[in-house]
């Protein structure tokens, strides 16, 4: 049994659209009506459909046209397309089924018949769309390890991959987990990193005054200021200089 | 030929109203369309052949094709195929006539489905 689905009904006869509306309401599913081709595409552009329920003889664009139109869409080439006609020529069965339609059934349908290709069309189309789902969330983790490796941090993208139940799922934890690691891990080492800096640049500064302090001319200066100190001390004047500073004499 | 009695298949019907939920009043609803949707393909039919374009007339003999069979009305649905399938050809010399035949069989179409319409 396959629950219901959203189906878009393209027939340009009202006596059709209202049978098919009240025959697939009555097993669940959710009818769309369109009265030709291009009314068919603007619904499918407001909404999409699970499957197109598709007459051939209309106005304005015909069924062909409209078969056309939706397998040269990327967005609605899965879409399955059941024709539902009055043509029942072999030629033109053989056309649709060669231009991508799923399934041919001549008018009036047989429910049944209706019933069951409906059923494995909507099954296929919920297959398929799990298989969109699953690489489209396949390419977030892809992408998160990209972004990770070009420095990105943002992990949000594999929030809702994450709560799958399914290997993918523990995939997407797994690397969540792994990457919020690395980042602490980094977090870590630039911090690791800034206190060396700080530790370098200290040892730098004290070197630089040690190139200072350790030369002979800067002891000779300091020698000369501690007497000049003792001098100011024992006169109790403050010697030559206004300030009590030495004049002092550029090394050799 | 036109007997009412035997112009919709009563079989067709009933399978009809089960496919679309059971409701007489839906079907009601169904005929009243059918009825007035073929008014207007007969005369889209007429004007067609009388002119003598066969490619107008294709559209409105497949759509009374497709409807006559959905209510069962299985003659007038062989009536309307055969004039699609001549239309499609270009061969309408007699369509007036054969629109005629389509016409009357229709009344005893028309005839038969208020009977059912009408009955409780």
């Amino acid at each position: 049994m396959t629950n219901g689905g959203r189906v878009l009904v393209v027939d340009d006869e009202r006596l059709n659209r209202s049978i098919l509306r009240a025959a697939l309401g009555k097993e669940g599913h959710d009818v769309v009506e369109a009265a030709d081709g291009r009314e068919a595409l603007d619904r499918l552009a407001e909404g999409g459909a699970d499957v197109v329920l598709l007459d051939i003889v209309m106005p304005v664009m015909d069924g062909y046209e409209t078969l056309a139109a939706i397998k040269a869409d990327p967005d609605l080439a899965h879409v399955p397309v059941i024709i539902i006609s009055g043509v029942d020529q072999v030629d033109s069965v053989v056309r649709c089924i060669e231009m991508g339609a799923t399934d041919y059934l001549t008018k009036p349908f047989q429910p049944a018949i209706l019933k069951a290709r409906l059923d494995a069309s909507l099954a296929a189309k919920r297959l398929r769309d799990l298989e969109l789902e699953y690489l489209e969330q396949v390419s977030r983790v892809t992408g998160a390890a990209a972004a990770l490796e070009a420095g990105n941090e943002d992990l949000e993208d594999l929030a809702a991959v994450a709560t799958r139940d399914d290997a993918l799922g523990v995939l997407a934890r797994r690397f969540e987990s792994m990457a919020r690691e690395v980042l602490a891990r980094e977090a870590r080492l630039r911090e690791q990193v800034r206190e060396l800096r700080i530790e370098i640049d200290q040892s730098r500064q004290a070197r630089q005054v040690a190139e200072i302090t350790d030369t002979d001319f800067f002891r000779d200066l300091r020698g000369r200021a501690a007497d000049l100190r003792r001098t100011i001390r024992v006169d109790g004047t403050d010697g030559p200089g206004e300030i009590g500073e030495p004049e002092l004499e550029a090394p050799g | 030929m036109t007997d009412a009695q035997q112009a919709v298949d009563p079989e067709a019907l009933d399978r009809l109203l089960e496919m679309t939920g059971g409701d007489p009043d839906f079907l009601a609803e169904l005929i009243d369309t059918f009825l007035e949707d073929a008014v207007a393909q007969l005369e889209a039919l007429r004007t067609a052949v009388s002119a003598g374009d066969a490619e107008a007339a294709i559209r409105p003999a497949h759509s009374l094709k497709s409807n006559s069979a959905s209510m069962g009305a299985d003659r007038l649905a062989d009536l309307s195929r055969a004039l699609e399938a001549d239309a499609r050809g270009g061969r309408i010399d007699d369509g007036p006539a054969r629109v005629d035949d389509a016409a009357a069989e229709f009344e005893a179409v028309r005839t038969a489905l208020l009977a059912i319409r009408k009955a409780p």
